[in-house]
């Protein structure tokens, strides 16, 4: 039995029948996929939840209108819809310069990746879910590392861990006015860090 | 400021993110990381700071730090506000027929070009209706007539109640709120203009 929101039989007549232009199928199909796009695909990229709605919207958009030219494969829609779901992240990306840790370079990247081998009980929305999540996390971490331990710190236990203000200046050892200098150098520092990276030229 | 707080020499020539985290921090600091503070507290507060209120820089910050977040722990979306994400994709997208390919239709675009978009027809619509009041149309339904013997409907002026399903908290999350509804109008705005260009 496949793990997931459908078993594959199920996922394959749902594809079947939306490709046929039932939209309650596909429906059902983005019913059960859509908020995986968006936990794992869209809000962490685009960062603001106001735009990953608007880009589950696009995204679902276009599958609207493309559903048709889906051939159905083993691993079932969900890589399918998950490069759909990048390809509206990125165009986003590039028509909007706000703050963020992703580049439209960096997702174009994640739609060239493979589809990862799934297995009946970790399925590949799973495994790519999974490994998305990772990947934001990754580059998180990635910009957290070229910076001031300390900052690092702050961040991390301030705007990550949600720590109130009070406890995570006392275990840094500063007063909360020095805390708040702190937190606002730290995040000073991530943004020239991701830039400088972005910049940077990939290694091969 | 504490004695261990006590301010350090300022390391200069460092880049920023090397520089030593306790040097004297400038008056422009100071206002950045209160403005910083007061953001992240106004989560919570009972007045969370407006975002127009605030200047580029920490408009910047305050970004940053909802990225980080939603790249470290990225929250779920209700299945409230999915449901009307999906209803709505579902219910504005153009029907096809059974065994049709891929249904030509313009390309997407982003939600940014339509704001732009919104912006400069309003100014045009704006001056459109000055022209009318000043000549005097013989019949002021001649846009309605027209609309009607297309027979497409327009998106009418409604209640922001079903943008929120969720209900809407008595204080805090303003901005959010407000960047829904600026979402949501937009869409409409797109769909009176399919509508009124006879778009399927």
């Amino acid at each position: 039995m496949k793990v997931g929101p459908f078993s594959a039989e199920t996922e394959q007549a749902l594809v079947v029948r939306a490709k046929q232009g039932d939209r309650a199928a596909l429906g059902e199909l983005l019913s059960g996929f859509g908020p995986t796009l968006f936990r794992s695909v869209l809000y962490p990229r685009l960062g603001d939840v106001m735009v990953a709605e608007q880009a589950l919207g696009d995204t679902y958009a276009r599958v609207v209108e493309r559903i048709g030219a889906f051939e159905w494969q083993a691993p079932g829609i969900y890589p399918w819809l998950r490069v759909v779901a990048l390809h509206v992240a990125i165009d986003l990306l590039r028509a909007r310069r706000r703050e963020r840790l992703f580049e439209p370079e960096d997702l174009e990247r994640e739609v060239e990746a493979g589809v990862p081998a799934a297995s009946v009980d970790d399925p590949a929305e799973s495994l790519m879910a999974r490994r998305d999540l990772a990947a934001a996390r990754a580059k998180l971490e990635l910009g957290l590392t070229k910076i001031h331990p300390r900052y690092a710190s702050a961040i991390r236990l301030r705007i990550v861990e949600e720590r109130p203000r009070e406890e995570v200046a006392a275990e840094l050892g500063v007063s909360n006015s020095t805390f708040d200098v702190v937190l606002h150098r730290a995040m000073t520092a991530l943004r020239k860090a991701i830039d400088q990276a972005s910049s940077e030229p990939e290694e091969p | 400021m504490s004695p261990s707080d006590r301010p350090k020499p300022p390391s200069a020539g460092q880049p920023p993110d090397l520089a030593d985290p306790d040097d004297p921090p400038s008056d422009e600091e100071l206002r950045a990381a209160e403005t910083l503070r007061r953001a992240l507290e106004g989560e919570r507060a009972t007045a969370p700071i407006a975002a127009a209120s605030l200047d580029p820089a920490s408009r910047a910050q305050i970004g940053l730090a909802q990225a980080v977040r939603a790249a470290a722990s990225p929250e779920s979306l209700s299945p409230e506000r999915h449901r009307l994400i999906l209803d709505h994709a579902l219910k504005v997208a153009p029907r096809r027929g059974a065994g049709q390919g891929v249904v030509a239709m313009r390309p997407r675009k982003s939600k940014v070009a339509y704001f732009a978009l919104g912006g400069a027809a309003s100014v045009l619509a704006l001056a459109a209706a000055v022209a009318l009041v000043i000549r005097g149309a013989p019949d002021g339904s001649m846009a309605s007539k027209a609309t009607a013997e297309r027979g497409q409907a327009l998106a009418l002026s409604r209640s922001t109640a079903e943008l929120f399903p969720e209900g809407i908290p008595r204080s805090g999350g303003t901005t959010h709120r407000v960047d829904r509804i600026a979402y949501a109008r937009a869409q409409d705005f797109r769909q009176n203009q399919f509508a009124r260009w006879g778009a399927p």
